[in-house]
């Protein structure tokens, strides 16, 4: 087998694993934080997490114990090179004694609450998700199993 | 002296305004001035509400003040064995624009110039009688321009003229935060040679999985003049024309490669193949990040974050092209001495002795046809893949809070195992001022070749580490940061015989953060003592050995925002 044809064919593997990959990174990949305060209080202290981390609340609904958040693209310069990440949409819902349900996503843009969002990767903080992406989420995560480990 | 009334005032008013200045800088500097900047994130025109849209600008200069001592032999504009000289010279002078339609579609672009020196412009109006043009008008050329696709975090494709390639860190730079003034050279192999300035046509694709980064490139090599190669036309109309081809590759054009200019004898010395068509550049460049991942929006890779970020990880990658380079070789496992030539007892012995190809210099008595018919029946032309491979690891550790306090280390080591087909060798030297051969009368150059070159790229290995340590800004206060560094490269090629341990070192002023800082650098590079040649046949191999040290000092000015 010659170089060329050894690496057509693992380059043809690679794509088909990438594009594999490229699909998993889409599917819904929710948290749940146990929890076991009111809906009220969950509404209220996550409102105020994601307003302290530069969201902007979209809905806060304590009947239906939702909250919607958004942030916008936060960009770094690196000399040539740069990085971005986001917009986000940080959806948590919660059901009073059970846990609470946290999906977070990249989105090609920021929607209005009424639209359906087009999800570039969603996130998860125990794997498929770098870094740079956790900085903006596992810090409401953290404030909410907080706010939840409270008597 | 006597001024007149109008020049005094002119003085008044530029002393007036120097006062001022000098006042103002004062101030400035109490603030902090060089310390801290505001520059965030530069030029942006955003073009939707949450910024996901926009046109990005960037445009810096890198100008560097250089005294140099010269390689042997030195010619610079009619002057023979120049031992030294000075000069100031743009190293880059570059605009980017990228553009980002969506988070999905990017569309970036660079253009520039590069390496204009007082004699190494190019573009001026007057040519020499030699040819040679003056050093004015450096010509400005697209360095970057390609578009990329986003399927996910995964999987983005691209195409075009790209700075995204393999094989190392180094191999896809960037050029406004290197640590060290500038590249040491060895990632970028192709530089020049197939590629353009660092750049390939090609497709790409980039992505990350977990904390794996990798992108993967395929590119179409650029054309090379054969006479750039430092092959020839063959030496003989007959064979030019076909008659005699010296190779047994099939389908191939007549007299291929069948000598090289200058070394007209030379054998087993590999070239870039200048006739290759449809074989491309296989590129792969892999890293793992064990703390926060790197950015890969651009192919551009980071030489120090200034603390900025906590950074660990290895790489490794290839840079692989079927046919990339030529030699010429033995054609049969025993020598062939055709009925026609008549050689001597010693010619005799010399030709079994396996000294091809002997039918030039070595045999000169030996009629013209004879020696053809000897070289015909001997040389071949040999193609051979061109296989790098690299392994390196980078750090960036901060230490201590954000702010004034912040100080970090940067390191980064890679080790090359190049294999460019036997023997090759390439020197390089940036902004070599040498702008013409030795002129009659000068001193035999060294292997180095005339200017600032020293063996740069060949087959063999080499090893390169860089360390620096960027102070806290609470120590100098207004006065800036200081990061000091060392460089060491070890490079061990096929050719020399002994590799060379090049010791660099230098020191960055940091006035705003990369974005404007000051950079002094010594080297003192090896110099090579010029090949014997004394045996026919083996010329351009055997005897190179260190035989003295130049150095040379660089002061970099650079801003860019």
């Amino acid at each position: 087998m010659t170089i060329s044809s050894l690496l057509k064919q693992a380059a043809a593997l690679l794509t088909g694993v990438l594009l594999l990959a490229g699909c998993i990174n889409t599917r819904p990949r929710p948290m749940t934080i146990p929890c076991s305060i009111s809906r009220t209080q969950f509404v209220e202290r996550c409102s105020k997490l994601l307003t302290d981390n530069g969201y902007k609340i979209t809905e806060a609904n304590p009947t239906l114990a939702r909250v919607r958040a958004t942030k916008g693209q936060n960009q770094i310069n690196i000399g040539e090179n740069m990085q971005y990440n986001g917009p986000y949409l940080f959806d948590a819902t919660y059901t009073e004694g059970g846990p609470i349900i946290v999906s977070v996503a990249t989105v090609i843009r920021i929607t209005a609450p009424d639209e359906e969002p087009f999800v570039l990767q969603t996130h998860n903080e125990s794997r498929g998700t770098s870094s740079a992406d956790k900085k903006f989420f596992v810090p409401i995560l953290d404030g909410l199993r907080q706010a939840c480990a409270k008597p | 002296m006597h001024l007149s009334g109008s020049t005094s005032r002119r003085l008044a008013v530029i002393c007036l305004l120097l006062a001022t200045t000098g006042l103002y800088t004062h101030k400035a500097a109490a603030q902090g001035f060089w310390a801290g900047s505001n520059y965030k994130n530069g030029l942006r025109l955003y073009l939707n509400k949450d910024s996901t849209s926009f046109i990005r600008l960037l445009m810096w200069s890198q100008i560097w003040l250089r005294a140099q001592e010269q390689n042997p032999g030195t010619s610079i504009n009619g002057n023979n064995n120049v031992p030294s000289t000075w000069d100031v010279g743009i190293r880059r002078s570059r605009i980017l624009m990228h553009g980002q339609l969506t988070p999905r579609l990017l569309v970036f672009w660079i253009i520039g110039a590069n390496n204009q020196t007082f004699n190494t412009g190019g573009g001026g109006l007057l040519t020499g009688p030699d040819g040679v043009t003056d050093g004015k008008r450096q010509s400005v050329f697209v360095h970057d321009a390609w578009t990329e696709f986003k399927a996910s975090r995964a999987l983005s494709f691209g195409a075009g003229l790209l700075t995204w390639s393999g094989l190392s860190r180094l191999s896809s730079a960037a050029t406004l935060n290197f640590m060290t003034i500038d590249s040491p050279l060895y990632g970028w192999a192709m530089l020049d040679a197939n590629d353009q300035f660092a750049r390939t046509l090609g497709v790409y694709a980039k992505g990350e999985i977990g904390k794996l980064s990798y992108r993967a490139i395929l590119s179409k090599p650029f054309a090379i003049p054969e006479a750039a190669t430092g092959w020839t036309t063959p030496y003989t109309v007959a064979q030019r024309t076909g008659a005699s081809p010296m190779t047994t590759l099939p389908g191939r054009g007549a007299g291929w490669a069948a000598g090289l200019t200058g070394m007209p004898n030379a054998y087993n010395i590999a070239q870039y193949n200048s006739r290759i068509l449809n074989q491309p550049i296989y590129q792969l460049y892999t890293t793992y990040d064990f703390f926060e991942q790197e950015s890969q929006t651009l192919p551009f890779m980071v030489g120090s974050y200034l603390g900025t970020k906590k950074v660990f990880n290895i790489g490794a990658g290839f840079m692989i092209q079927p046919e990339a380079m030529w030699y010429r070789s033995q054609r049969g496992a025993a020598p062939t001495i055709p009925g026609s030539v008549s050689l001597t007892a010693q010619q005799t012995t010399e030709i079994n002795a396996g000294r091809y190809p002997a039918a030039i210099t070595g045999f000169a008595a030996l009629p013209e046809a004879q020696r053809i018919a000897l070289q015909v029946a001997n040389v071949d032309t040999t193609l051979t893949a061109m296989r790098h491979f690299a392994v390196d690891s980078f750090l960036e550790l901060p230490f201590g809070p954000e702010g004034e306090r912040r100080s970090a280390l940067t390191a980064y080591a890679a080790h090359y195992w190049f294999d460019y087909g036997p023997n090759y060798v390439r020197n390089a030297g940036t902004m070599n001022l040498a702008n013409a051969p030795t002129q009659p009368g000068s001193a035999p150059q060294s292997f180095n070749g005339a200017g600032t070159t020293y063996p740069t790229w060949g087959s063999g290995r080499v090893f390169h580490i860089q360390a620096g340590y960027m102070f806290p800004r609470a120590w100098t206060r207004t006065f800036g940061q200081f990061q000091p560094y060392m460089s060491y490269s070890r490079a061990s090629f096929e050719r020399l015989n002994e590799p060379y341990n090049l010791v660099e070192g230098g020191m960055n002023w940091i006035l705003a953060g990369h974005n404007a800082k000051i950079t002094m650098h010594y080297r003192a590079r090896p110099i090579y003592s010029a090949a014997t040649n004394d045996v026919p046949g083996q010329e351009g191999l055997g005897g190179m050995r260190i035989v003295d040290r130049k150095s040379e000092l660089i002061t970099q000015f650079f801003i860019f925002f």
